[in-house]
């Protein structure tokens, strides 16, 4: 009991801390990827290229003054960052960072929640992520927050009908809904060099997905919740230092989830980067550790590509995002699911 | 009573409370939002009885689908014309409160003349491999009812809201 207990302690501070202490580096690297593509130089001057920038940020947040305004519903509009964050947090129980590892005599599963159904438990409460969003903008009392939310709300449940759906069809395809499974049956190789990742086997699904990360997110191109040049700031716009802070936090930590659920069905999970086989090879303890380094490279390689979206491709207008999500994502992603169920069907 | 005891006695007490708020709540917003925290609290006691299948397709489809749903539209229209008034005098209150006891009784009749059947062992296992066999199997002349149901259900709001775009 007591052994269970500790066990889940550290699981937990690995799996907390690893993704809340890369947040002040992913906006440090956002705002460098920014000035780079923008051809500007960015936050150079904290540190060398700026690297304490982002602590700068955080004091700033912590000490500035909070603003309750006298309109808003002080109980909900409280609640709401709070929520936003946690329900943030939530799908990190269900993510497997390695491989289930034997420690002495005891089998260890990464995952802080471990059930047979942890794709469905990340997505449960990955569901749940537009309440914050929802109340912070409803009590707020004010039309553009109101307005964001709303926005946003009905996006992320547009978009979450795609990702069900590629989820689906990967769930025929590999016949399991373990995550661990999944990625180990991405483990072998065609014609002894490309990997047997999901993206070769589901080009289309692996698109819709990831389009739909994109959305859930509420990142640009689609950030229509934020919309600055017609709603201000969106939903949060009544909020001020740290309670900001904590819906800027919650929307990188969407960010880190999404990506490392698309990295683990899609390019292979946390099974060893070319390289890495030969110090596990030498150190056969070290083999979850490596496993771990994988999957944070892959997922710093998809963060990576949300700073590269965010200043390449403008945001769309409302009625696009509606049409796409639901004219064009769902049944493209119903087709595709059609086409699997009938490939797996013949091929028995 | 051990740590399993206590959190199901705060499960139910916040299912309860939560119920309780849905159903005498001034705020439209703050009664559906109520309403998701009781589909949560029914979700944690799904887990406490052993079902982790029942406990994330209540959180996905109830918490994640449906009650957001209600807030959404709650949201939308413009709830101050439909003030909850207590000015005016009724029986309404006095009837309902007599139906629910009614009610109550005989559901506790029921549980109580079923209580072995309901017991928690014939929860179906969590493994979906299994529940989902038996789905298919033992129980599938219901499932395929109940899909017929929602197909009936999807055709209908179709209908529905057809008309009244023609008008």
């Amino acid at each position: 009991m007591q052994g269970e207990l500790i066990e889940i302690l550290l699981k937990t501070a690995v799996v907390l801390g690893v993704p809340l202490g890369v947040i002040p580096l992913i906006v440090h690297v956002e705002r460098r990827g920014a000035a780079f593509i923008q051809k500007r130089v960015g936050p150079n001057r904290v540190g060398l290229f700026g690297i304490f920038q982002p602590l700068a940020d955080v004091v700033k947040f912590l000490f500035k003054e909070e603003v309750v305004p006298a309109h808003v519903l002080k109980p909900l509009y409280i609640l709401a960052p709070i929520l936003t964050l946690v329900m943030a947090i939530l799908p990190f129980a269900g993510i497997p960072i390695c491989e289930p590892f034997m420690l002495g005599a005891r089998k260890v599963y990464p995952e802080i929640f471990r059930s047979d159904l942890g794709v469905f438990y990340v997505f449960a409460t990955t569901a749940l992520g537009s309440y914050g969003i929802l109340i912070a903008g409803w009590a707020s009392n004010n039309k553009y927050t109101l307005l964001g939310s709303i926005r946003a709300c009905a996006q992320m449940i547009s978009y979450e009908l795609s990702l069900s759906i590629t989820l689906v069809a990967l769930f025929f395809l590999y016949g399991t809904v373990d995550l661990h499974e999944i990625v180990r049956q991405q483990n072998a190789s065609f014609f002894g060099f490309l990997p047997t990742w999901g993206v070769f086997y589901q080009p289309v699904g692996c698109l819709l997905f990831l389009v739909a990360i994109f959305a859930e997110s509420n990142r640009l191109p689609f950030d229509l919740a934020e919309g600055e040049s017609e709603l201000v700031a969106g939903y949060h716009l009544e909020y001020s230092s740290m309670k900001f802070a904590l819906f800027f936090m919650a929307e990188y930590l969407h960010m880190i989830v999404l990506s490392a659920l698309f990295v683990l069905l899609f390019f292979g999970g946390y099974n060893l980067l070319p390289g890495f086989g030969l110090i596990v090879d030498m150190i056969p303890q070290s083999l979850p550790l490596f496993q771990f380094l994988s999957l944070f490279f892959k997922v710093a390689l998809m963060i990576w590509f949300f700073v590269w979206v965010r200043w390449s491709i403008p945001r769309f207008r409302y009625d696009q995002l509606m049409n796409l999500g639901w004219k064009r994502l769902l049944p493209l992603g119903i087709a595709n699911l059609m086409v699997t169920v009938l490939y797996v069907y013949w091929k028995g | 009573m051990g740590l399993n005891e206590y959190i199901d006695i705060f499960l139910a007490v916040f299912t309860g409370f939560f119920s309780l708020i849905v159903v005498f709540g001034r705020n439209p917003v703050v009664c559906a939002l109520s309403l998701l925290m009781s589909f949560i609290g029914f979700a944690g006691i799904f887990f406490q009885l052993g079902s982790v299948f029942l406990t994330t397709i209540q959180v996905l489809v109830y918490a994640g689908a449906i009650a957001i749903l209600f807030i959404f539209v709650l949201m939308l229209i413009n709830t101050s014309h439909y003030k909850y008034s207590q000015t005016k005098k009724s029986i309404n209150p006095v009837l309902g409160t007599i139906f629910t006891f009614i009610l109550l009784g005989g559901f506790t009749l029921v549980i109580n003349n079923n209580i072995d059947y309901l017991n928690v062992d014939r929860l179906p296992t969590t493994s979906m491999k299994v529940l989902f066999v038996d789905l298919f199997n033992k129980y599938l002349l219901p499932f395929e009812l109940a899909t017929v149901l929602i197909l009936v259900a999807i055709v209908a709001s179709v209908v529905i809201s057809n008309k009244r775009g023609e008008k």
